[in-house]
């Protein structure tokens, strides 16, 4: 029997449909999975897209470059930056910006990073990794410096440290800053790719696809078949059931994640990732013994560490109440250095919780000067300041936390108490009810304003707000209580009235 | 007058849509009780993606020609149409059954065997999957299949206990309202690994308060005091919410005021014990805010209250007269006085 051949218009309509759901795909893929530093509109920053999809990243990574290239020289930037020469391609104008930079001040770690790409792009690979490891001495977990580590480490063929370092990066994850940073990753990659297949650092890969998932979806399936050919080979096996579980764990697979974790531990039961990655998922999960078994191990493998610290204090605070433990590990990575918002507010809390009232104040003050912007000290400073029932203290706190962020209306409702404790009634009133307006779903706790009315003798108010209540939430006899007094009753022997 | 549309292309467009309605009205009213509604979302997607392709089919061979293959398409076209009726027909008497449910939820707790199912990605992601549950009845513990939306499948996992809060039905087939984690059986979990766990005691006392189990939560509530009876903070928030439940929150808020007697605690107990209607204890509690506060004007004003209706009106008449000295133009106030002063002096 002879199959028949397609009519002209047939075929026609067949192809079109076919480039219509190819378009549809990789629109998708352009618009909706990727990030946008992998979409820039431009002749080089569309090829680079395509040849990311294909799976070509050293080509992709050189058009990204020249994206970057040609957006600065579009821009009419002066090369009086040692980042911008580099990415123009002047080697000597960065090298002598950077060392100019490093005669102000050694310390400064851009420029070490700089010196440290200038040799990446010379093949200078032991010199890349000399300016890399100085300008992590001076800042430890920057995030551009451990990934430029990672690319220099995987250069000179230790895949170990690289994953080391990849891992580090991944774990305190904060965003790149340097424009640059991502294309030599992503070029590295590529290049590992050219290696014949046999030669491949597979582990290294994997960690190098978890680190590109953060700006496309997908990768996460290469990442996987990465991990599992380095568990296959037994290369870095536990590393690579951590990514393999991270990367399960992105894609709300508990199950998988927390069985590669378990894999990993069992691979290397000092492997300190593992153990918090497996209290992560425990906690997700609710298991609260089992996640702080997980995390008080982490924090047993480095105990200087303060990412596997942190965690359990945190555990310690929220889940478990025992705030002395807490406060003890905080304060011990307080005095390592690490003087962050988010630590003092975590100190500030947990003196709060305690009852030392002034050091509660002290730790939100100094998280509030260090982040100006951030209403979040605030609310806590006004909360210490409550505890020590200076409450006229707490409301001017509060007041400018809410003026930083007028539509966060948890600031707004503590304003609002505040103002009631402080006896200022007419002032907390406005505040309630406009927290009650932006958050309906607050209105379960309206017996605050039906009580506030009453205190600011607006009794008829008063008793519209119980009445308002009880006809929501029956069964509240607080508020039918409210709801029927008067002076009056009590002269008429009204009962209980 | 014809509703449904002539063009295939059309027919098609709308099968699609309204199988994807019907496939949405599942997953938000899921039915309890008959393990093979289970499958239906397998049903209903089969549905959408047979339409999609019949509806690529018309577009790719608009005209109707005879053949073997148009045969099979029109026969195809056919029972996908019978199916896709059936469907329609099912979540419409669904969503009537619990849109129009007026009866009270009941709470059913039970333990998830498994989670099952898949993430599919063709182009757009299709993720659904089940939960494989065992429920808790008088009778012993029955196994249920339940259909998990997008949402729900990282929620839960083999192992997890889950409280389901269930609709009896306005047709008589009971519905799933929402299925959550069962939060206390993991608190009382870490309060026995840990009986002295401050926190989950706490988020337990604050679980049996926002599920009306008053009488459980005082419990837990005197339990922690017994612990921690320096917890001024917790005595509060626990004899406030006992107190605006009816229950005696009085202890609590005495223990709160004793801790940490600010002008606010100190109202909120008196108010307390007017409720109970316990003046002789109100007086003495308002007399000590008063002198600790004595700008404050609701304490001489209460504390009026509480003589006038113990009988004492010369000493509500100096508690009014000091009340309205401090908050001047209250109108109950006025006419308080009025009152209590003709009581006082009858002619």
């Amino acid at each position: 029997m002879t199959v028949p051949t397609p009519s002209p218009p047939r075929r026609q309509r067949r192809l079109v449909l076919l480039v219509l759901v190819a378009g549809a795909v990789l629109a998708r893929r352009y618009l909706v999975e990727i990030g946008p530093g992998l979409r820039p509109l431009s002749r080089p920053g569309i090829e680079g897209f395509l040849r990311y999809v294909c799976g070509d990243y050293t080509g992709a990574a050189a058009a990204y470059r020249d994206h970057l290239r040609d957006l600065f020289a579009t821009a009419g930037l002066p090369v009086d930056n040692e980042e911008l020469a580099l990415l123009q391609g002047d080697a000597v104008r960065a090298r002598t910006l950077a060392a100019r930079a490093l005669e102000r001040d050694p310390r400064a770690s851009g420029s070490l990073l700089t010196l440290g790409e200038i040799a990446l792009d010379e093949d200078a690979t032991e010199d890349a990794l000399r300016w890399i490891g100085r300008a992590l001495d001076v800042a430890p977990n920057d995030v551009d410096g451990l990934l430029l580590a990672a690319v220099a480490y995987t250069r000179a063929g230790d895949s170990p440290h690289a994953v080391r370092t990849l891992s580090h990066a991944l774990r305190d994850w904060e965003g790149e800053r340097r424009a640059t940073t991502f294309i030599r990753v992503l070029g590295e990659t590529g290049r590992l790719y050219r290696l014949p297949a046999d030669r491949r650092p597979a582990c290294l890969l994997a960690h190098l696809h978890r680190y590109l998932r953060i700006y496309d979806g997908l990768q996460g399936r290469l990442a996987i078949a990465r991990a599992e050919e380095a568990i296959a080979r037994g290369d870095q096996v536990d590393d690579a059931y951590v990514t393999l579980g991270v990367i399960h764990q992105k894609r709300a697979e508990d199950t998988a994640a927390l069985a590669a974790f378990l894999r990993a531990i069992e691979a290397n039961p000092r492997n300190a990732e593992a153990h918090r990655w497996a209290a992560v998922v425990y906690a997700d999960r609710g298991e609260l013994a089992n996640e702080y078994r997980m995390a008080r191990t982490a924090h047993e493998i480095e105990p200087d560490d303060p990412a596997y610290a942190l965690p359990l204090a945190r555990i310690l605070t929220q889940q478990l109440g025992d705030y002395r433990s807490a406060l003890e590990l905080d304060t011990k990575v307080l005095a390592t250095g690490r003087e962050t918002p988010a630590l003092l507010d975590d100190l500030g809390y947990l003196h709060g919780l305690l009852g030392h009232g002034d050091d509660a104040e002290r730790f939100y003050r100094r998280a509030a000067m260090l982040a100006p912007g951030d209403p979040t000290h605030l609310r806590g400073l006004g909360w210490a300041l409550a505890l020590q029932n200076r409450y006229d203290d707490a409301v001017e706190a509060l007041h400018r936390a809410v003026a930083l962020n007028p539509r966060w209306t948890d600031a707004r409702y503590a304003l609002a108490l505040a103002c009631r404790h402080a006896g200022r009634y007419d002032e907390a009133i406005p505040e309630f009810e406009r927290a009650y307006r932006e958050e309906p779903s607050r209105r379960w706790y309206l017996p605050d304003l039906c009580i506030t009315y009453h205190l600011a003798a607006r009794f008829d108010r008063a008793r519209a707000c119980a009445e308002e209540y009880t006809s929501i939430a029956p069964g509240y006899p607080d508020m039918e209580f409210l709801r029927s007094f008067s002076f009056s009753a009590a002269l008429d022997g009204g009962q209980g009235r | 007058m014809r509703v449904l549309p002539r063009s295939p292309v059309l027919w098609h467009a709308l099968a699609v849509a309204v199988a994807l309605w019907a496939l949405s009205t599942l997953f938000r009213f899921r039915v309890l009780g008959w393990p093979f509604l289970a499958y239906l979302p397998w049903v209903g997607s089969a549905l959408v993606l047979l339409h999609l392709l019949l509806l690529a089919n018309r577009f790719i061979a608009p005209s109707s020609a005879e053949g073997t293959i148009q045969e099979v398409v029109r026969r195809l076209t056919f029972g996908a149409r019978l199916v896709i009726i059936a469907f329609v027909y099912w979540a419409v008497f669904v969503a009537f059954n619990a849109g129009f449910d007026r009866s009270a939820r009941s709470l059913q707790h039970a333990e998830v065997v498994e989670v099952g199912g898949r993430t599919l990605s063709v182009g757009v992601p299709v993720i659904y999957s089940w939960a494989s549950l065992r429920i808790a009845t008088e009778t012993g513990k029955r196994p249920q299949r339940l259909i998990l939306g997008p949402d729900e499948q990282r929620k839960f996992w083999g192992g997890e206990s889950v409280a389901l809060m269930v609709g009896s039905g306005r047709f008589g087939v009971p519905w799933v309202f929402s299925i959550e984690r069962d939060e206390e059986v993991y608190f009382r979990q870490a309060l026995e690994l840990s009986p002295d766990a401050r926190q989950p005691r706490k988020d337990l006392v604050r679980f049996l308060f926002d599920h009306g189990r008053w009488s459980e939560a005082a419990a837990e509530s005197q339990r922690h005091m017994d612990a921690y009876p320096d917890d001024g903070e917790f005595a509060y928030y626990a004899g406030e919410n006992l107190n605006l439940r009816g229950l005696d929150g009085v202890p609590f808020l005495a223990r709160a005021v004793a801790l940490r007697p600010t002008r606010y605690h100190c109202y909120r107990l008196a108010w307390a014990l007017t409720r109970q209607g316990d003046s002789a204890r109100a007086i003495e509690a308002l007399t000590a805010a008063s002198s600790r506060y004595p700008d404050a004007w609701e304490f001489p004003f209460l504390l009026g209250y509480h003589y006038a209706k113990s009988r004492r009106y010369a000493e509500a008449v100096a508690s009014l007269e000091r009340s309205e000295k401090l908050k001047p133009g209250v109108p109950d106030v006025a006419v308080a006085l009025a009152r209590l002063r003709a009581k006082l002096n009858p002619r």
